[in-house]
């Protein structure tokens, strides 16, 4: 079910009168559950049951965990959710393209071997869902936190229908505790959540699919040399869509949740306007960026093994991480950029970090965030090419080493790309280190009034479609 | 571990109601000035709306008559003349940039259907490979219908779409939409070099029955140029692939034969109007002895090409590729009578 549909908001407009009837908390996270199996069950109800046995999964073997003090019992449990888990996910999202590798190392090798077709659908959202439940498995594991005695709120912090298909991915902490008590939003409350999903809708529907997406998919689609300014430009498009569409996802889920009185953190930080690679990975997807961090650099070793163990973690995190975004190798190619990138800047500042921005001068944060603005775009190369090919190309029309480029965008998308992009990137530079909810705050009420009637007439003229957010693939 | 989040303090619950109030009123004004402007509502011709035609075929009566192809099909052939024409109704399945064979193949395969099958035989589209993105949509399409069928999330697009979009012209979203206003409205020449298949100008509306109606007559020059573009595009683009190999569509298209055949149904070959580039472009890479002639030969069905008639030989398709409405109508009568051997 998309946000931007209809049919959500009906289904929105149930749930909201169910939770704030007078039935008893139990009830209502009943129902919230069931909402939430019929939310992720619209697009396809049998994939409903991948959301049950992950959550099985997960309760059982935490409890199982908790009740042991062997460690080699605990292990084994570990283990078991481990397999359970990304078996489902390797098999769902990864099993054709390992399938095809191994095949194609088969055959290197002289031995004929042809990988079975198996028709898979990747059910939408998988990895949030499974990187939710891992996290919740890992912590038992380590102690950090008690098992969920509630299988209820267990169930539903699995499949909590605002963030379950594209997060933010939340942690057990975030959200398990708001489940123990009555949540209920005040009127002031419920009204800024409403205006949060409406400013996400916008983000999706009229910037990313409306001026940026188009854009940026003739460009990357046609496969031929283009030119320069072309090239660049539709980098730049694709930077703003894919921005707008994940934030935009991110907010809607934001403001959904606080309708309904829960808390969900910030999943976007204006992060083209960070000032190099490591401040990058703090701003944007967040929620996933730590979860890396926390689950696989820090266990791999992080910083505490060695330069040379350091930076094998951090390489292997991000492929990793580019992984997880799709079956297919260029996001591992562009995980691995940005690996290196993040190599590059460790060696270049000798430390983890940049010093703190607000100790630069103008001219130097402006060309340190231009210059990681422009760093970050040219990997998102990988991401928004079809091909390998087609990657060439755009790199190739990038440098301008082309010899008969055509002319891709009208001049009339130009004049829409530009404004947009450079509108984008100088709200962040202004919000980098301010918050949203601050400068709201501050405005003047005419011009929330103002603003918040451009953005709605517009969603609503604009109209949903039928393209899904990007990130409902990962 | 969780922190709540701030509420900035404004007014939001009667920010809120007035903004709601404000955008109802400007759409009830917005209805109002299209229907002074006799701006007809639209459905948007997506995948979605595509899929559930497809799903609402499947509760037609078994005879229908069905429509596959491109948009050739959805411009070209006139539902309401053929209606009057035949006295029966027709389905139409055309999508935009399709081939016609996968839909065939759907047909014999996924339907008991024993009707009358009209598909379109146009070249590049008809016999484009896989890979090209025109024809990767439409075999997706037909991949994820299993998968869609009881997907409440796809089948609400239906309803949606029905009740809202078909009936209010505020909701086209080429007419009122603020980006599609202002490409609409700022002109500018073309640059030199440019291959770009969008914007196309608003001059079509697409019904509920899945039909294209050109609502304009093409005679402003801007305009032309923009479908022209788009069109030489998607001709460039098909030129980097190799056309699916004949032999094996013909052998395909034999069992898909064999099957509504065998139920009683038939298929009927048909060759739309071509004018311009898209007549040279298709002249040279699809011969009508390679293909057409061949296609009718050996898979012994009847076909209506538009060259072997009288009335419909010098229609003219201003765009190079889809019938206006007048001619639409023409050409319509003429298969109709074609297609159930009416006499003049």
């Amino acid at each position: 079910m998309l946000f931007n549909s209809v049919l959500f908001l009906l289904f929105f407009g149930w749930v909201v009168l169910v939770h704030y009837s007078p039935l008893g908390w139990k009830s209502k996270k009943f129902h919230l559950l069931l909402a939430s199996y019929f939310f992720y069950g619209s697009w396809m109800p049998p994939f409903v049951l991948l959301l049950i046995i992950s959550t099985a999964v997960g309760w059982l073997v935490a409890r199982l965990m908790h009740s042991q003090n062997n460690i080699r019992i605990r292990r084994l449990l570990l283990f078991v959710s481990l397999a359970a888990n990304l078996g489902i996910l390797g098999w769902f999202k990864y099993g054709t393209l390992f399938m095809d590798a191994f095949a194609m190392a088969a055959e290197q090798i002289g031995w004929s071997w042809t990988a079975p077709q198996f028709d898979i659908i990747l059910p939408i959202g998988i990895s949030f869902y499974t990187f939710q439940t891992l996290a919740y498995t890992i912590d038992v594991y380590l102690k950090r936190i008690k098992p969920e005695d509630s299988i209820l709120d267990f169930a539903l912090f699995v499949s909590f229908f605002p963030q379950l298909v594209a997060g933010p991915i939340v942690r057990p902490g975030q959200l398990l505790p708001q489940f123990k008590s009555p949540q209920k939003a005040t009127r002031q409350q419920f009204f800024w959540g409403a205006m949060l999903f409406t400013w996400g809708l916008f983000q999706k529907s009229v910037l990313a699919d409306s001026i940026l997406g188009p854009s940026a998919g003739h460009a990357f689609g046609m496969q031929e040399e283009i030119y320069m300014f072309d090239a660049w430009l539709a980098v730049f498009a694709f930077s703003g869509q894919i921005f707008f569409d994940f934030a935009g996802y991110s907010l809607c889920a934001i403001g959904i949740a606080l309708c309904l009185g829960f808390s969900i953190p910030n999943n976007f930080k204006c992060p083209y306007a960070a000032m190099g690679f490591s401040d990058f990975w703090r701003r944007w997807h967040v929620s996933l960026s730590e979860w890396l961090r926390d689950y696989l650099y820090i266990p791999l070793g992080g910083n505490r093994q060695g330069k040379t163990r350091t930076k094998i973690n951090l390489m292997l995190t991000m492929l990793l991480g580019g992984l997880w975004h799709g079956a297919n190798w260029r996001f591992m190619a562009w995980g691995g950029i940005h690996g290196a990138y993040l190599l590059v800047e460790r060696a270049i500042s000798g430390r983890t970090e940049f010093r703190a921005t607000r100790d630069l001068g103008f001219i130097q944060r402006f060309v340190g965030t231009s210059a990681t603005y422009v760093a970050i775009c040219i990997t998102w190369v990988f991401f928004a090419a079809p091909t390998w090919e087609s990657c060439g190309l755009i790199f190739c029309s990038l440098v301008g080493l082309t010899e008969s480029p055509i002319a891709v965008l009208k001049t009339v998308e130009i004049l829409m790309i530009v404004p947009v992009v450079l509108g984008m990137l100088v709200f962040q530079w202004l919000m980098r280190d301010q918050e949203m909810e601050s400068v709201v705050e501050k405005s003047p009420t005419w011009l929330v009034y103002s603003v918040f009637f451009l953005i709605l007439l517009s969603v609503v003229l604009t109209g949903g479609g039928d393209s899904a957010f990007i990130y409902f693939q990962f | 571990m969780y922190e709540r989040r701030k509420i900035p303090n404004q007014p939001f619950p009667r920010i809120f109601l007035i903004v709601g109030a404000a955008v109802f009123v400007s759409l009830i004004a917005i209805e109002f000035h299209a229907k002074r402007r006799h701006l007809e509502p639209s459905r948007e011709l997506n995948m979605g709306f595509w899929q559930n035609h497809r799903f609402m075929l499947d509760d037609q009566p078994e005879d229908t008559t069905v429509l596959f192809g491109a948009s050739r099909m959805t411009f070209g052939l006139d539902l309401k003349t053929w209606n009057e024409a035949t006295g029966e109704t027709a389905y139409n399945l055309g999508m935009h940039g399709a081939s016609s064979l996968p839909m065939l193949h759907d047909y014999a395969l996924n339907t008991e259907g024993n009707g009358k099958v009209l598909c379109t035989i146009s070249g590049g589209f008809t016999f484009a490979q896989p890979p090209i993105p025109f024809a990767a949509r439409i075999t997706g399409a037909m991949k994820d219908l299993e998968k869609n069928r009881y997907s409440l999330a796809l089948r609400s697009q239906h309803l949606t779409g029905k009740y809202l979009q078909a009936k209010f012209s505020a909701l086209n979203p080429r007419v009122y939409s603020p980006v599609e206003l202002l490409r609409e409205s700022v002109r500018f020449s073309t640059r030199p070099n440019e291959i770009a298949w969008f914007h196309t100008p608003y001059s079509v509306l697409h019904t509920e029955d899945n039909q294209d109606i050109y609502i304009d007559d093409l005679s402003d020059p801007y305009d032309m140029r923009q479908w022209d573009i788009m069109h030489q595009t998607a001709l460039r683009y098909m030129e980097r692939f190799e056309p699916r190999d004949l032999e094996e569509a013909i052998s395909q298209i034999n069992s898909d034969v064999a099957l509504i055949e065998g139920r009683g149904g038939e298929v009927i070959f048909v060759r739309f109007p071509v004018s311009r580039f898209f007549k040279e472009w298709e002249n040279e890479r699809f011969p009508r002895q390679n293909y057409w002639d061949k296609i009718i030969q050996k898979t012994k069905c009847r076909g209506f090409h538009y060259l072997d008639y009288e009335k419909t030989k010098n229609l003219f398709p201003p765009d190079g590729s889809h019938l206006m409405p007048k001619e639409a109508r023409i050409f319509t009568r003429e298969l109709a009578r074609f297609v159930f051997k009416k006499k003049d």
